[in-house]
């Protein structure tokens, strides 16, 4: 093959690679993205956790409580020879105060170099949703926004994703 | 299986419905609330933020660096290893005023606080604080 060719077919093909990048994000902004989502329920109302944050759900062992520390974390929990901290997302998304039942069950995420549960009433499903993730609503309560990435439209209804930075480094 | 030789004596005891441990080395004996001799005794509400069983301390703990802690029960001596000892996690260590809780303890599925009677008693240098302690 001689140079001019091969210059050719690598033109066609960068072309081809520009071309399908264009109609992707053409179908990315008319469609929205796709979003993994965990659903929980907290409190009567569902939030996604990001799926590529959830490493396990486990059903909740005994929590041995740290005093001194805020009342959002909950202490701390061993997870079959792990201590992982464990929180209440409802204290911090002002939802009252996370119960422990039967349909309780721990939400473990990774987080940059450490692992935490999170306190959810019982885990609903794993969704796909094709959308656009929106600002939270100015409606919710007090405080929460600060807790959400945003929101995204599954069925009739909005679903709070959860931003798991902010709730592992809550600002004071 | 040979005996782990940095492994700790363990003094577990119950507090305000919590599992506690403190090194052996760091108490000078355990006794009854009656037998306690005077010296600065330690308020677990105030030092520990745990409120104490309503029917009192069943035991006194006589730490070394020379104050009384009240428990409620006093259970076990456990001898911990490294397998069964872990820094408390981050999150957690980074929202506590202090070293008091220096690491966590693992007996069974439970978890046990492991604290440090210097700086609960306000010995250790730098942790500086003294509040909590009354004379008794």
């Amino acid at each position: 093959m001689v140079a001019s060719e091969e210059t050719s077919w690598a033109e066609r093909r960068a072309a081809l690679l520009r071309q399908a990048a264009e109609t992707a994000q053409a179908q990315e902004a008319r469609e929205g993205v796709v979003i993994h989502l965990l659903l929980v329920a907290l409190g009567g109302e569902s939030y996604g956790f990001p799926l590529d944050r959830v490493r396990e759900v486990v059903k909740p062992a005994p929590i041995t409580p740290v005093p001194s520390i805020p009342e959002h974390i909950l202490g701390v929990m061993n997870l079959r020879g792990e201590i992982l901290p464990v929180l209440d997302p409802k204290r911090l998304l002002g939802l009252g105060e996370g119960a422990s039942t039967s349909e309780g069950r721990i939400v473990v995420v990774k987080g940059p170099g450490m692992a935490a549960g999170f306190l959810a009433d019982s885990v609903e499903d794993a969704i796909e949703v094709r959308g656009t993730l929106e600002p939270p609503l100015a409606t919710l309560p007090e405080g929460q926004a600060q807790y959400l990435q945003g929101q995204v439209a599954h069925g009739d209804r909005l679903v709070g994703v959860l931003d798991v930075e902010a709730l592992l480094h809550r600002r004071e | 299986m040979m005996a782990d030789p940095l492994a700790l004596e363990i003094l577990c005891f119950r507090l305000g419905g919590i599992l506690w441990g403190i090194e052996a080395g760091q108490v000078e004996r355990i006794a009854r609330p009656e037998e306690v001799p005077d010296g600065p005794l330690l308020d677990p509400a105030r030092i520990l933020g745990v409120a104490p069983a309503e029917s009192g301390p069943e035991r006194c703990l006589l730490l070394r660096p020379g104050a009384v802690l009240p428990v409620d029960e006093v259970l076990d001596l456990v001898p911990l290893s490294s397998n069964d000892l872990a820094a408390l996690p981050p999150l957690i260590a980074g929202a506590l005023p202090d070293e008091r809780i220096w690491a966590v303890g693992k007996v069974g599925t439970e978890v046990l606080l492991l604290l440090d009677a210097a700086t609960l008693c306000g010995t250790k240098t730098g942790a500086g604080d003294r509040a909590g302690q009354e004379e008794g």
